[in-house]
């Protein structure tokens, strides 16, 4: 054995390890979809209620407006993960990965679902109660934690972008006139740069 | 240097079996891109130096091998894994 045969050894070790334990194959275009939703969704708020050249600017609506926009938004949060999970799922399927298919991406959906759910759960109770000012950091923060829980069974930029989705919703708790745009951030700009950066990497390989 | 290691599919299948709990045949064979026969003997190699673990059992009809990594296996494995890394070290 020379040096070659041991340093060939070695990475096929690590990529053998890597390609059986980690579900990889997440479409940036489908990322980079959803955020572009999320900022024109942001955008269409944003006119709602800034400027008032949708549904008026009349005070007694503000309370309707608020209902639309949460209700709004957490359909579309709904809609985009479907977009992201099914654009995912045939990304997989085009690149024939085979455990990945399998056992990674069946941790990777669990671990992403549980804290989401629960996110989720919590945030249709503040809504019904009327609760309409947390809901945006609550999303934020969950959906941070939902990706930080998966990361290790899938991409480990994931978790760089739970950590800042996380520390947008906190930034939110207590910057009550933004919610807004933080969440413009959070589920727009973040995901189209994820989504363009996964692009470019699966371009590169 | 182990040299029950020094076959690239022994080394696959206790690369996978490393970082998964348990590891089925079709699987293996699928991600190794191995045949069945080429499998078998090198699974069950591995399964004579206690390396592996072999669990037949049946799903619905069809019969399946589950195969995991041993204590010692975990341990060979480390220190094959130590082993190269020292021997590329000490060549720079």
């Amino acid at each position: 054995m020379d040096n070659n045969d041991a340093l060939r050894d070695i990475k096929d070790i690590k990529s053998m390890m890597e390609r059986s334990s980690r579900f990889k194959s997440i479409s940036g275009w489908g990322v980079a979809l959803a955020g572009l939703i999320a900022l024109a969704a942001a955008w269409v708020a944003y006119k709602i209620f800034s400027d008032g050249t949708l549904f008026g600017d009349t005070h007694y609506l503000w309370e309707y407006k608020t209902r639309v926009a949460v209700w709004g938004s957490l359909i579309l949060v709904v809609v985009c993960g479907l977009i992201v999970m099914l654009s995912s799922l045939l990304l997989a399927r085009r690149q024939g990965e085979r455990l990945q298919i399998d056992k990674a991406m069946r941790r990777t959906i669990f671990n992403f679902s549980v804290p989401l759910l629960a996110g989720g759960i919590l945030c249709l109770a503040l809504v019904l109660n009327g609760y309409y000012g947390l809901t945006s950091s609550v999303m934020l923060i969950f959906y941070g934690l939902a990706l930080i829980n998966c990361h290790h069974s899938s991409l480990p930029m994931l978790g760089t972008l739970g950590y800042l989705e996380l520390l947008l919703g906190l930034i939110d708790c207590f910057v009550a006139t933004h919610a807004l745009l933080l969440w413009a951030i959070g589920f727009g700009l973040l995901h189209l740069a994820f989504g363009i950066y996964l692009i470019a990497a699966n371009n590169r390989t | 240097m182990n040299k029950a290691f020094e076959s690239r599919t022994r080394l696959g299948i206790m690369s996978v079996l490393m970082v998964n709990d348990d590891a089925d045949f079709t699987t293996l064979k699928q991600l190794l891109e191995l045949t069945d026969g080429n499998l078998a003997s090198h699974a069950r190699a591995l399964e004579d130096q206690g390396y592996i673990s072999c669990e037949k059992r049946f799903v619905g009809r069809k019969p399946n091998t589950v195969y995991r990594v041993t204590p010692k296996g975990r341990e060979a494995f480390k220190e094959h894994l130590a082993a190269l890394e020292q021997f590329v070290k000490e060549q720079k």
